[in-house]
């Protein structure tokens, strides 16, 4: 304070006041100048130095800022809490929280200011550094204790670290002088109420949260909240009485929330295990009810379907529990209704019923699929309400087209029944894997009425499920076409010409509704548009453009990096307005954010492209040109073969360079006519191609995919999918113990279903073992000797050294997940129950069983053979998958050209595999 | 821009409430959002809609008014509709609700989702927040909306 050099005169003193708020408002040239200008005459004044640093940061010039802020440090000696304060601000703008709350201590080492202690607490709370925050929290009470957000506040901080009685101790002070002045007063306390249940129902003090809801009933202005909580405390204290009442109560206010019906469901059946439960699932819906109870909950839906006339949940309900005869009385009125209404999405409202009865894997990995598990009770009881549904729309469409109505009526129905019955039935057949029955009706509803987009949808639904492709993709466009105003359709049609492969076509279409032309990318991104992005990086993948796939699954991966960030504003915010049980649910949502669908498909997708630069380092490796492979060793024929591989490649980069050169030269040129703007001012992309992105990432490509595997470890527990990433990636690592626990933890997750028969796990483990136990790897990809696709499965020997102590603890996981016998015998087993016997129906098993095989013993042909005798009637999916392995592991060509014969004679419509189509 | 050409409209909300009912059956779960909502509801957006908001203001909307946030899951546990809706910090006109987005997918329609959506959010506006009335606003070109909140509400 003292030192003389730090003190301005009064006419500059009065500059420097007006720099915080100027800086506030964002006015940061401003503050650059009028710095310089004191700095003029008063080079020394460290504080000044360190309002400049700020907007030089602000300005983006960051290395200036830091030196500046150093500096405005040393010449104040380090004794101003104003300059300790900016060097955090500076570090918290660059994301690094760390940093920032170091110099905040040392700020608040030097002064009491309120200000520093709230960005302090900030940081704390967004890095959860939970002790500290409550530490900062209980300084912040201690000195203004005045303020209701200081006492919630320190409240929320006990709750978060667990310490429920003082959390509930501070809030009920503070509850003790609330009082109610106006409606957004009344609000606020109420969410404090609230709060207080909440609290009180996670130290599982039910009673208790029921007898205060009780008693703060006129002051909880939430009522829906109010009722819902104490419904669900009623029915977890197994007061079913009680809570039914309340969920009759709410079902006259919504009778379409599932969760009221869930609720009441629970209370007729008394019984309080419904928390698993969620979405439009119910407890009647595993078919395992018996005679009184499924009379109780019949009559209970008869009443509802009087007493709520327009619901149609408590008509589409009991669909799920009833059976025989009353099913079909109840299915007949529910689909005359709904076909009568032309409902589109009937048929989707029903297919939960079709995923049950077919109880099938799903073959292929798209975002949307998950595990189905389905008991054997309910799926026979499915079965039978999926032929009774199909009995009677194909009975209405007999009657139509005969007599114009509908069986057992006399009037005739209008013509919209009709179509609306051919739209349902041929998604029916498509499900039950009829294409071209399918094909045949949504055809005739076309002819029907050709401007309805519905039926495009639908159409190329079906195609793609016949595995034509292309043909799809030309079906949504011209469904697109008739309703150019209409997104939906727009996106369905792009991300259709993204799966076909038109990347371009697929992005303009896209762009038509990203009203900023030449930047519709920028705008994607910036508007966080994740399901484009995954869908072009799969496309891109698909066509080896890994840079520009990264590139696309990079961009996920930042949006939630974002979604992280964005609750740095809410810390403070969430404390004024009360909302604390959405604040604690954001705070909880964020540790968990990256378990979702659109992050883990990301992760998967960027997790392929490493495997594949390690795998194909001939074609995506790096440095090619020093990896020149060692002729020397050898014989004439392997250098040949070796020679022209590497000129293929090389001549396949270089027209890939060409290509990019000259889409880029074009780019610059189209830049030259009109200068692009981007969205919002976005910087300049300048990697428009992803060739930069790639080059710094196919250095190592394995530590990039650990990386990824390590998030989704972490966030994404319940998906097999991230072990069996994290499998590939271990093993490719030599890291065996990772790659066994991997295995490990997806067995638990299939525990209670095929457990180490799972395909996925069973097609790795099982040779993993074998490998393990005969010391040497022979699988190139997984020894690490693979360079390109077409070597995947050459003849290596990798020899393993794995330690005494190793090789016990293996033996010991292996016994625990229930490998019992040489993996050989194991494999050979495996092999003649799923792939010698070529009746058995499971082409995931087929598939996993012969690919153990070929790893077990290289030299065996007869799984190419036994793999593509697929049963009749099978899926192309299932034809697809095969079709997929036999490329994977370089199957002889008669096996594949004899495999491609047959799977074009099921389904002609089905796009040629790729390698048939250059043979031609 | 689409916003110049915007209409806005209001409406009362007391006493319409229980008016005749529209919506001709509904076989999706419509509850009020969650947290774990709002990925799926940007999404949704995105889907079917010209006007687009980053996931930060879905977190403004949820943890400022938890009450006005409504969506429509299907069976399938995938957001059908939804409907993101705030208070008016405007308190010129009175206390009113302001309706920031509403969607439904298209092959959802049908089944009156709009309606029971906006009748939900209406509600808790209402009784939680003690709004007279709500606002929104509306392109021209969009006659479903158009019909939907002259009409049917």
């Amino acid at each position: 304070m003292a030192d003389p050099v730090q003190v301005l005169p009064a006419k500059e003193q009065s500059v420097f006041r007006s720099l915080a708020k100027l800086q506030e408002q964002k006015q940061y040239k401003k503050v650059l100048k009028l710095t310089d200008g004191i700095l003029k005459s008063h080079p020394n004044h460290g504080e000044t130095l360190s309002f400049k640093a700020l907007a030089l940061s602000s300005l983006k010039r960051k290395d200036e800022a830091y030196a500046a802020a150093k500096m405005a440090l040393i010449k104040t000696k380090m004794r101003s809490y104003v300059a300790w304060h900016i060097f955090g601000l500076i570090y918290r703008s660059d994301r690094n929280y760390a940093e920032a709350i170091k110099c905040y201590r040392k700020a608040l080492a030097l002064s009491d200011n309120q200000q520093i202690l709230k960005d302090l607490s900030i940081l704390q709370i967004q890095i959860r550094d939970l002790k500290g925050y409550a530490e900062t929290r209980k300084t912040m009470l201690a000195k203004t204790s005045t303020q209701r957000s200081n006492w919630v506040g320190f409240s929320l901080a006990q709750h978060m670290c667990g310490n429920y009685n003082v959390a509930l101790l501070i809030l009920d002070t503070c509850l003790g002088f609330m009082r109610s002045h106006n409606d957004r007063d009344l609000y606020e306390q109420s969410e404090i109420f609230l709060y207080k249940v909440m609290l009180l129902e996670e130290t599982g003090a039910l009673e208790p949260a029921v007898a205060f809801l009780d008693a703060f009933e006129s002051r909880i202005v939430d009522k829906i909240g109010w009722r819902e909580k104490k419904a669900q405390l009623l029915l977890a204290l197994g007061k079913f009485d009680e809570a039914k009442e309340l969920y009759n109560t709410l079902l006259d206010i919504n009778p379409e929330s599932f969760d009221y019906h869930r609720g009441l469901q629970a209370c007729l059946l008394q019984s309080k295990s419904i928390s698993s439960l969620s979405g439009c699932q119910l407890p009647v819906q595993d078919d395992r009810l018996d005679g009184a109870k499924l009379d109780a909950m019949a009559t209970c839906y008869k009443d509802f379907a009087e007493k709520y006339p327009k619901a149609f949940a408590v008509r589409r309900i009991p669909l799920d529990f009833l059976s025989g005869a009353a099913f079909e009385q109840q299915a007949d009125s529910f689909l005359r209704d709904g076909l009568r209404k032309g409902i589109p999405s009937l048929f989707s409202t029903l297919r939960p019923l079709y995923k049950k009865a077919l109880g099938r894997r799903e073959l292929t990995e798209t975002y949307f699929t998950k595990g189905l598990t389905v008991s054997d009770s309910s799926q026979s009881g499915c079965q039978a309400r999926v032929a009774t549904v199909g009995k009677l729309v194909e009975g209405y469409l007999k009657s139509l087209r005969e007599t114009s109505k509908l069986p057992g009526c006399n009037e005739e129905e209008a013509p919209t029944v009709f179509l609306w019955v051919l739209y349902f039935l041929a998604q029916h057949r498509d499900m039950l894997g009829d294409q071209d029955g399918a094909l045949k009706l949504i055809d005739e509803a076309l002819k029907h009425s050709p401007t309805l987009v519905d039926l495009y949808h639908v159409k190329g639904r079906i195609l793609k499920h016949a595995g034509a492709l292309e043909t799809a993709a030309d079906v949504l466009e011209e469904g697109r076409t008739l309703d150019l105003a209409d997104k939906w359709i727009n996106s369905k049609s792009a991300k259709f010409q993204l799966r076909a492969g038109r990347i371009k076509k697929g992005e303009d279409i896209v762009a038509l509704f990203t009203k900023h032309e030449g930047d519709s990318r920028g705008y994607l991104m910036d508007m966080q548009c994740m399901w484009f992005e995954i869908e072009a990086g799969m496309a891109y993948m698909r066509q080896d453009d890994l840079g520009m796939a990264l590139k696309f699954f990079k961009s996920v991966e930042k949006h939630f990096d974002d979604f992280e960030q964005d609750q740095l504003d809410f810390h403070t915010y969430c404390l004024r307005k009360f909302t604390m049980r959405s604040y604690v649910g954001m705070l909880r949502l964020i540790e968990r954010v990256r378990g979702d669908r659109f992050f883990a498909a990301a992760a998967h997708g960027a997790v392929l492209c490493y495997l594949r630069i390690h795998d194909e380092k001939a074609l995506f490796g790096p440095n090619q040109d020093d990896a020149e492979p060692d002729l020397a060793s050898m014989t004439a024929a392997e250098r040949k073969r070796a020679k022209a591989k590497a000129r293929k490649a090389e001549q396949k980069r270089k027209k890939e360079e060409e290509e990019k050169a000259a889409a880029a030269a074009k780019q610059q040129e189209e830049k030259k006519d009109k200068p692009v703007k981007r969205w919002r001012d976005l910087p300049e992309d300048d990697d428009p191609t992803g060739t930069k992105l790639f080059e710094t990432l196919r250095e190592d490509p394995l530590k990039h995919a650990s990386e990824i595997v390590r998030a989704v470890v972490k966030f994404a527990p319940n998906n097999l999918q991230t072990h069996i990433d994290a499998f590939e990636v271990a093993v490719r690592r030599g890291k065996l113990l990772q790659a066994l626990r991997a295995l490990y933890a997806a067995v638990q997750l299939e525990k209670d279903h095929d457990g180490i028969e799972h395909p996925d796990i069973f097609s790795r483990l099982i040779p993993f073992l074998h490998f393990v136990q005969n010391g040497a790897i022979t699988y190139a990809p997984w020894a690490g000797m693979s360079t390109s696709k077409e070597d995947k499965n050459k003849q290596v020997t990798k020899p393993l050294t794995v330690s005494p102590v190793a090789k016990e603890v293996i033996d010991t996981i292996a016994a625990e997940i229930g490998v019992s016998g040489a993996p050989l015998d194991l494999g050979k087993a495996y092999y003649a129950k799923f792939a010698a016997d070529h009746s058995s129906g499971d082409a995931a098993k087929r598939v996993a069983a012969c690919k153990a095989q070929l790893l077990l013993v290289p030299s065996d042909a007869a799984p190419f053979k036994d793999v593509a005798a697929l049963p009749s009637g099978a899926r192309f999916e299932a034809f697809d998958f095969v079709r997929t392995f036999l490329l994977e592991h370089g199957a002889p060509a008669d096996v594949s050209a004899a495999f491609e014969a047959k799977l074009q004679a099921a389904f002609p419509r089905a796009v040629p595999s790729q390698s048939s189509a250059k043979e031609e | 821009l689409q916003e110049a050409a915007a209409r806005q409209q209001q409406q009362q909300v007391g006493g319409r409430l229980g008016g005749r009912a529209h919506a001709r059956g509904r076989m999706v779960n419509i509850r009020r959002a969650t947290l774990d909502d709002l990925v799926a509801m940007q999404s949704t957006n995105l889907h079917c809609l010209p006007e687009n908001y980053q996931m930060k203001y879905y977190f403004y909307h949820i943890l400022s008014w938890p009450q006005l946030l409504y969506v429509a899951e299907d069976y399938n546990h995938k957001i059908v509709g939804y409907v993101l809706a705030k208070m008016d910090e405007d308190l010129s006109k009175g206390l009113h609700g302001h309706i920031t987005s509403l969607a439904v997918l298209r092959t959802h329609r049908k089944l009156g989702l709009a309606t029971k959506l906006m009748r939900a959010a209406q509600k808790d506006m209402e009784e939680t927040f003690r709004a007279k009335f709500v606002s929104l606003h509306v392109r021209h070109s969009n006659y479903a909306a158009f019909h939907l909140y002259t009409g049917t509400l």
